[in-house]
């Protein structure tokens, strides 16, 4: 089912920060969502993924459906390692296994016991990918996802969520039009 | 913890026999045995002591007590936290509690409880006294400073209650616990054999300590003062060691 954004407004005491958005995003397609900073693209995916509250506005088919996502920050637990942050996610069913050769596909072979705060940046932005793909999930929601990646960990990680992701649906925050464009995504301006 | 930091925290060797040699000569200029003892007199006073089946009657009968106050002040300090932040009321009824038994002289505390129960059993509630207040304070601080935006990560990835605790709150809470335990485990030991001095429960350290008083032998006083220091070393480092294991079996995946 498509997801359906209707008048949202947000207001943080004397700051609108949304106001009357209407979107339409596609059901099984990836949708990027582009705007300057500051015009509230981080709050309107903070709603849709029930951190936050509208103060008025609607959303639709959403309902039921089980969330993913990676956020602006990483929101590792630092002490653990990267297969204990991406297997606190997964379910039952998932082995360890699994967990260690996706973490190998994405360059972190050698380091997935290594507690998080040990890894690099860029390290701990592929463990978060992992971590939401990973997750049993029905949307997926990416805030400035590729942030912190170098350019050919960037493609690798772009071509990564593409695959793992198919067929599902997806809505990216970023403000490269380029790496929009790459995923595939249907693109959507706020003004 | 940076090799540096580690390295700056450590205690040098050639600093310990410096204080021992200084000991030995003040020790030696005196020249008085019931002022000052020479720290090769107090050694050997302390494994004659250790040889025999007194000292380690007397070490059990201490360390069974004063352990068990520590062990019974951990269990309930964390769940009085975890009960304070799930249920906030709870928290300020524990506040006064809590305040005044930090606010309480040890001395107050043993008097009192002679009149109460056996002096046998002094030393397991004023551990439990000493340390109660300190697990209780670092563990709610530890789960009040739990990162919110991994709270908020739980609540998107829908995490169950035991996943938040295991891989969120409990990562969150070590290094409180730690510190908690570490500045607990030092103080129930002074504690503990303080009560037991003023109790004088008879076959404990504490006792050993008054007799020693009593009888002017100071040589004694030292070497059960080094059995004490020991005791309270060795439990302390055993039980961090244990707690390290459990917690990383926990947090492992």
């Amino acid at each position: 089912m498509d997801i359906y954004i209707e008048n949202l407004s947000k207001k943080y005491v004397d700051k609108q920060v949304l106001k009357d958005i209407t979107l339409w995003i596609k059901d099984k397609r990836i949708t990027a969502i582009m705007a300057p900073s500051g015009r509230g693209k981080t709050t309107l995916l903070r709603i849709m993924a029930g951190m936050e509250q509208a103060d008025s506005g609607s959303i639709r088919g959403m309902d039921g459906k089980k969330i993913s996502m990676v956020f602006q920050e990483d929101r590792l637990c630092q002490g653990l390692s990267a297969a204990v942050n991406v297997g606190m996610v997964c379910s039952k069913e998932t082995t360890r296994e699994e967990i260690l050769r996706e973490l190998e596909v994405v360059g972190l072979k050698g380091s997935e016991r290594q507690p998080v705060s040990s890894l690099s940046g860029g390290m701990r932005r592929r463990t978060a990918l992992v971590r939401a793909l990973m997750a049993s999930w029905d949307i997926l929601i990416l805030d400035e996802p590729f942030q912190g990646l170098d350019e050919k960990n960037k493609r690798n990680m772009m071509d990564y969520v593409r695959k793992k992701s198919e067929g599902k649906t997806v809505i990216l925050v970023t403000h490269d039009e380029a790496e929009a464009r790459y995923m595939g995504s249907e693109l959507i301006f706020l003004e | 913890m940076s090799s540096t930091t580690a390295d700056k925290k450590r205690i040098r060797l050639w600093a310990i026999f410096f204080w021992l040699a200084v000991w030995e000569m003040v020790a030696h200029l005196i020249g008085q045995e019931i002022l000052l003892v020479s720290p090769v007199v107090v050694l050997r006073r302390f494994l004659e002591l250790a040889a025999g089946i007194e000292f380690w009657k007397a070490a059990w009968f201490s360390f069974f007590r004063i352990a068990g106050g520590f062990l019974l002040a951990l269990l309930s300090g964390i769940l009085l936290a975890v009960a304070s932040t799930v249920f906030p009321p709870m928290r300020e009824l524990a506040k006064p509690l809590m305040v005044t038994i930090k606010s309480i002289p040890v001395a107050s505390f043993v008097i009192l409880l002679l009149i109460w129960i056996p002096s046998r059993n002094l030393s397991v509630v004023i551990s439990f006294l000493m340390v109660w207040p300190i697990i209780y304070t670092n563990i709610l601080q530890g789960i009040e400073n739990t990162d919110k935006q991994l709270l908020e990560m739980a609540q998107v990835f829908q995490l169950s209650a035991y996943r938040r605790i295991r891989y969120i709150y409990l990562s969150e809470v070590v290094p409180f616990f730690r510190t908690a335990c570490s500045v607990a485990l030092g103080l129930c030991w002074k504690a503990g054999v303080a009560a037991e001095v003023i109790g004088i429960p008879e076959g404990s350290i504490g006792e050993k300590l008054y007799e020693s008083k009593i009888y002017l032998e100071t040589t004694d006083l030292f070497a059960w003062t080094i059995a004490i220091i020991l005791l309270s070393v060795c439990f302390e480092k055993l039980f961090l060691w244990a707690a390290d294991r459990l917690l990383e079996r926990l947090t492992a995946g």
